[in-house]
């Protein structure tokens, strides 16, 4: 699983209809402190989080065992939103 | 998932069954503001994608199998979207 | 999936069983202008590809579904020849350029592929 920043949405009518009433979203894995690092993703909110927001995603075939994904076609899913994440050190 | 822009198509006569019918485009993945980022991919379309438009593509195999509908296909990626629009937040 | 053309032939003597009869080969991914991307990597045959041919493969464990109920340990398949492939919308540009006879004639396969000797 990973953490990343909500930053923006996606709107798409045309989808595969087992996405349809899916939320989109568009996130950037961060770093434990928060810095934004890597290639942007496309999520689905299954927890309503919102732009802004830091959140636990599930990539991969785990995807799916988010909550009622399951037999849809996704490969991340917004699973948390973050309060706040201790580093020790 | 990840966005992507599709840039071509692909035409392969001899391919493994589960193929039978179904469309072979080449994307370029996509930042959200549409540059391109990355090696050009293959993805198998169910939703009516055309050249240029801009696509929602998922990346991880048993998903990509349930776009195509089959059992046990030998595929890791599938568009499973066009996207209208994205709506990024202000930002650094 | 990914565009490749195929490089070369692997062979080896010592391996885990379950490639018994499976074909090694070494492909190099290419962009969608026919350019190498990445290295080379090495990827189990379920369409019967040979050298020079361009080949679409899939990654991660579906690479081994052809061979089912065989449970191969390949992480990189190719599923399929291209014939060709196009890029652009109006100016549509074709690549490779069609090659008579070399891969047209032969039909796709409805089961497993074959394990050769």
């Amino acid at each position: 699983m990973l953490l990343a920043r909500i930053v923006g949405t996606v709107v798409a009518t045309r989808k595969d209809p087992r996405l349809v009433s899916s939320k989109l979203l568009l996130a950037r894995p961060v770093d434990p402190r928060g810095t934004v690092e890597g290639n942007y993703l496309v999520a689905v909110d299954t927890v309503d989080a919102g732009v802004g927001e830091t959140v636990l995603i599930v990539s991969g075939s785990s995807a799916r065992m988010a909550a009622g994904m399951k037999d849809c076609p996704v490969d991340a899913a917004v699973v948390g939103i973050i309060d706040h994440v201790d580093v020790s050190e | 998932m990840i966005l992507a822009r599709v840039v071509g198509q692909v035409v392969s006569t001899m391919k493994r069954p589960q193929f039978a019918g179904a469309k072979l485009l080449l994307v370029q993945p996509e930042t959200p503001s549409g540059e391109a980022r990355g090696a050009t991919l293959m993805a198998i379309d169910s939703v009516g994608a055309g050249v240029s438009e801009r696509v929602i593509v998922v990346l991880e195999g048993r998903a990509a199998g349930e776009a195509l509908g089959r059992k046990l296909s030998p595929v890791d990626a599938a568009i499973v979207g066009i996207v209208d629009r994205v709506d990024v937040e202000a930002g650094p | 999936m990914q565009l490749a053309r195929v490089i070369g032939d692997i062979v080896a003597t010592r391996k885990d069983s379950a490639f018994d009869g499976v074909t090694l080969l070494l492909v190099q991914p290419l962009g969608a202008d026919g350019g190498a991307v990445g290295r080379p990597l090495v990827a189990v045959d379920a369409v019967g590809a040979g050298v020079g041919e361009h080949v679409f493969f899939v990654r991660g464990k579906e690479a081994s579904f052809p061979f089912h109920p065989v449970e191969v340990p390949a992480d990189a398949g190719i599923v399929g020849i291209v014939d060709h492939w196009t890029t652009g919308e109006r100016d549509a540009v074709t690549r490779p350029s069609r090659r008579a006879g070399a891969t047209a004639e032969r039909s796709a396969g409805t089961s497993a592929p074959a394990r050769r000797r």
